[in-house]
């Protein structure tokens, strides 16, 4: 009861103080507009898929009314896959901006579409977004400080202590109280105005609440960081700019160290090579003979063993065979790529235990369904369709039927939770 | 003069008495020089291997045995973009681009694999460059040192001796400001080291160079002016600090990232599914060039036609399968130039809105002033596309120039169905040799420099701020 009573009481004090009441104000204000920011173009990238997703269909159409034959028609029709946003994608932007969320492909050899690049304007990809993972991993800390720094030296240097001491009894009591009701000030700025603006868009409650504790653990990290150093016999401003040096350290100075070890320790996989030795193989095909190209397709597909043998210079089931066998070629050279990817986001993880921001961004992509995890799955959901697309046009290929439009009714469509 | 130089030895023996702000120091010089030893070490490494790949795709493309045309065009062939020489002090966008384009017939392909993909957590913030480096730790580490400059000698009563032994308020002034702005100089040394390098290894880059090296010296002087004047209006040291960094947060994280969001808002773009379909539909107007009765080539026939003076097509002295591909190639390439002129206008509108906010925070202005004297910018990576671009067409123009005047029409049109008429279309692997190399040189280094000019303009207007700043806080003093 007495603990409440002196909460009241520093909660009062507080609420007097100018200077990090202001402080408080102007947070929760970047609380609400990253928030708002995010989920704008959260809103614009579901409203291009829709946009797109008609516009795909309507063009799709247009490709198979007008094919001679069903070689024809899988060269001709593309297939849009694209990766939703999820109900909480507004807390972190993540890979959203850097790797694409929408990609046509059609039947061709899969290495030469998969690693396309969307439009980006890199010149705003380089600054990045104004999300709330950015606020709390890297603004949160500096308004802490702002808040908090001065608790015990402002008391000492106005040599009020003593008298403090006389007051409450026990003053580390009162320190605990005080740094209490500013950390709740603090949280209460992050999170009102994420559940209010969450719960009205439908944000599931489990996000707000995984959310809730990483902006609670982000706090508490930061929070003994600051009680640590207010605590020493140091002058406010020494206080200060020590602290300005622990944020300068752990939101920038590991993270970009963390940059520089991950490119020695795990190299990155060279993309250009993968598109390099598939076109080789696909291109290698018209000049080797067709039963070489036939029977390593074969291997993978011995279901289409038995057709007869290509004997023309050019036929679609040959065609599409050196499309796959090109891309079985590049498969252990494109699966070490994403495998180095992973790779570097696993080191990417050890490094966030000595980054607090780093792991409060981590964390949030995580829940917000924008990391590199996610951008990958959605690579395999690609891979996946394309594999279903391929082998569905083979039948009419291989046993070279006469093409009719009707005949492709049950045409795969990509499903984004594939 | 002597009484400014005394005060600002004074603020340097203290500056070097402090461990605090020795450390500071050291680390804003190593942060500069390590970032450029880095970038550098990068920067050749990557340069040796695109000119590597270029090399072998060269070759690769040389070596082709004796081929049908049209393979070729569907061969295709692979550029690389090798990093800008001054990339090494500003990277700009370079790792959010991708680094290799695909060319080949019939379409226009994206540059794939960009490198941001793969550590993008770690350098979210900014990257291990000279140019980051000095643009927002080197303001934030110039707060640490220089906040308390005058506060403090307020708060210790010494500011009204000082005043009292005769010493002017401008003098004052002025001494803390030359001594931070020693500090600047000390930070800009390895930029001006490495930059006397690259003038030495590039000669060419003299112009940009010395923008760069402007462009930051004055960003930096509108810093050191505004810390020591906000150290002697402030009403103490710990106001001086929270204000100095309320001021760098605003300036150099929060801005910035408002304005790509204002900037993606005001001029949203397409993605590259939605372009792409577009284009599909304005080219099946065009027409499949792979076949000659499409009858969006009906009229170019009859045109062919009377051109040369015959009734039908087998009677041209020349290919017209070639001529359709010739004329198919042609008209796709518009209609593709013109989406990817809108599309590049669309985003150069997107960094134009980013621009005005240079006149909100100076970080702005260099990072674009940097990025584009150093041409790693927006303009200098679609002028790869486009000269990557202007490379296809002429490649892809060439081999449809042999399918036309190297293959017999009747076959050329048998070839999928007779092996001797698939023979008979190969042409002699001899042609595949006289391929262009591809050279990207981007806008020439002195109009980068003179593009950048409006920018360094607009950080002498902010510098003019920051000095007004410092007559103030001299009256404020002088009147104390």
């Amino acid at each position: 009861m007495n603990a409440f009573k002196n909460f009241r009481r520093e909660a009062g004090l507080f609420l007097r103080s100018r200077t990090p009441i202001a402080a408080l104000g102007l947070l929760c204000i970047l609380v609400t507009i990253a928030v708002l920011l995010g989920q704008a173009e959260v809103l614009r990238q579901q409203a291009s898929i829709d946009r797109v997703q008609e516009l795909d269909s309507i063009e799709r159409e247009a490709a198979l009314a007008g094919a001679p034959d069903f070689g024809d028609a899988a060269y001709a029709a593309f297939f849009l896959t694209w990766n939703p946003p999820s109900d909480s994608a507004f807390l972190a932007m993540g890979q959203r901006d850097i790797s694409p969320w929408m990609l046509r492909v059609r039947a061709l050899a899969l290495e030469g579409q998969i690693h396309e690049t969307d439009n980006f304007n890199p010149e705003l990809s380089l600054t990045g977004r104004f999300d709330y993972a950015f606020v709390i991993a890297f603004l949160l800390p500096l308004f802490a400080i702002v808040v908090m720094y001065d608790m015990v030296s402002a008391e000492r240097d106005a040599g009020r202590i003593p008298l403090l001491a006389a007051s409450v009894g026990n003053v580390r009591k009162l320190w605990i109280i005080r740094a209490a009701v500013r950390m709740s000030g603090l949280l209460l700025a992050c999170l009102l105005p994420l559940w209010l603006i969450g719960i009205f868009i439908g944000t599931s409650a489990g996000s707000l609440l995984s959310v809730s504790l990483i902006v609670v653990a982000a706090l508490l990290v930061w929070s003994a960081f600051i009680l640590l150093f207010s605590f020493q016999s140091w002058s406010s401003p020494v206080i200060a700019t020590s602290l300005m040096g622990v944020w300068l350290m752990l939101a920038i100075i590991i993270p970009l160290g963390g940059k520089l070890l991950v490119d020695r320790v795990i190299p990155d996989v060279d993309g250009a090579q993968i598109s390099l030795l598939q076109r080789e193989s696909v291109n290698d095909a018209w000049d080797i003979p067709k039963a070489a190209t036939m029977e390593r397709f074969y291997v993978s597909h011995p279901e289409w063993a038995n057709t007869p043998p290509v004997t023309l210079p050019f036929h679609w089931k040959w065609f599409y065979a050196f499309q796959q066998v090109g891309d079985e070629s590049a498969a252990e050279l494109s699966s070490a790529y994403r495998a180095a990817i992973a790779q570097r986001d696993r080191l990417t993880g050890w490094i966030s235990l000595v980054s607090p921001p780093v792991a409060v961004q981590r964390v949030m992509q995580h829940v917000a369904g924008t990391d590199v995890q996610a951008s990958l799955a959605y690579d395999q959901r690609i891979r996946a369709f394309h594999e279903r697309l391929r082998r569905y046009y083979y039948p009419f290929l291989f046993n070279e039927m006469p093409y009719r439009r009707e005949l492709l009714t049950d045409i795969p469509e990509f499903a984004s939770n594939e | 003069m002597t009484q400014a130089m005394k005060i600002a030895a004074g603020e340097w023996t203290y500056v070097l008495r402090s461990r605090l702000a020795v450390w500071t120091l050291g680390i804003l010089v190593a942060l500069v020089a390590v970032s450029a030893l880095n970038s550098d070490a990068q920067l050749r490494a990557e340069a040796t291997t695109r000119a590597e790949y270029q090399r072998q795709a060269d070759e690769a493309y040389r070596a082709q045995p004796d081929r049908h045309p049209h393979r070729m065009v569907h061969y295709g062939h692979y550029v690389f973009r090798t990093p800008a020489p001054l990339a090494v002090l500003d990277p700009g966008v370079d790792s959010f681009t991708g680094r290799s384009i695909f060319l080949e017939g019939h379409r226009r392909n994206t540059a794939t694999f960009s490198e941001a993909r793969e550590t993008s957590v770690l350098t979210r913030f900014g990257s291990v460059s000279p140019a980051f480096s000095l643009q927002v730790l080197a303001p934030l580490l110039l707060i640490l040192i220089g906040f308390s400059s005058v506060a403090r000698e307020r708060e210790r009563g010494i500011l009204l001796q000082l005043l009292a032994q005769g010493t002017s308020g401008s003098a004052l002034i002025c001494g803390k400001a030359i001594a931070l702005a020693g500090v600047a100089a000390l930070a800009l040394l390895p930029l001006l080291v490495s930059g006397i390098w690259l003038a030495i290894t590039h000669p060419a880059e003299l112009r940009p160079l010395a923008m760069v090296l402007a462009g930051h010296a004055a960003y930096l002087a509108f810093w050191v002016g505004a810390i020591v004047a906000v150290s002697a209006l402030a009403s103490s040291t710990r106001s001086a600090l929270i204000v100095l960094i309320g001021a760098w947060v605003l300036l150099t994280v929060l801005v910035p990232r408002l304005a790509t969001d204002v900037a993606a808002s005001v001029l949203p773009t397409p993605n590259q599914a939605e372009i792409d379909i577009r284009l599909q539909a304005e080219l099946r107007a065009v027409g499949d060039s792979h076949n000659i009765n499409d009858p969006g080539f009906q009229s170019f026939q009859q045109q062919v036609l009377e051109q040369y003076g015959v009734s039908s097509i087998e009677e041209l002295p020349v290919n017209y399968r070639g001529l359709v591909s010739l004329q198919g190639e042609a008209e796709s390439s518009a209609v593709m130039d013109r989406l990817m002129a809108e599309q590049h206008a669309l985003q150069r509108g997107q960094s134009g809105v980013m621009k005005w906010f240079a006149l909100v925070s100076p970080y702005i202005a260099i990072r674009h002033l940097s990025m584009s004297s150093a041409g790693t910018d927006l303009l200098n990576h679609q002028q790869f596309l486009d000269a990557a671009e202007a490379h296809r067409f002429n490649l892809i123009q060439g081999l449809n120039t042999i399918h036309a005047e190297e293959l017999d029409y009747a076959d050329d049109s048998a070839r999928s169905r007779d092996q001797d008429a698939e023979q008979r279309t190969r042409v002699n692997s001899e042609f595949w040799s006289h391929l262009q190399e591809f050279d990207f040189t981007g806008t020439a280094p002195a109009q980068r420099a003179v593009s950048a000019l409006t920018l360094l303009i607009a950080l002498l207007l902010w510098l003019t701020a920051s000095i007004i700043m410092l007559r103030s806080a001299t009256a404020r003093v002088s009147t104390l």
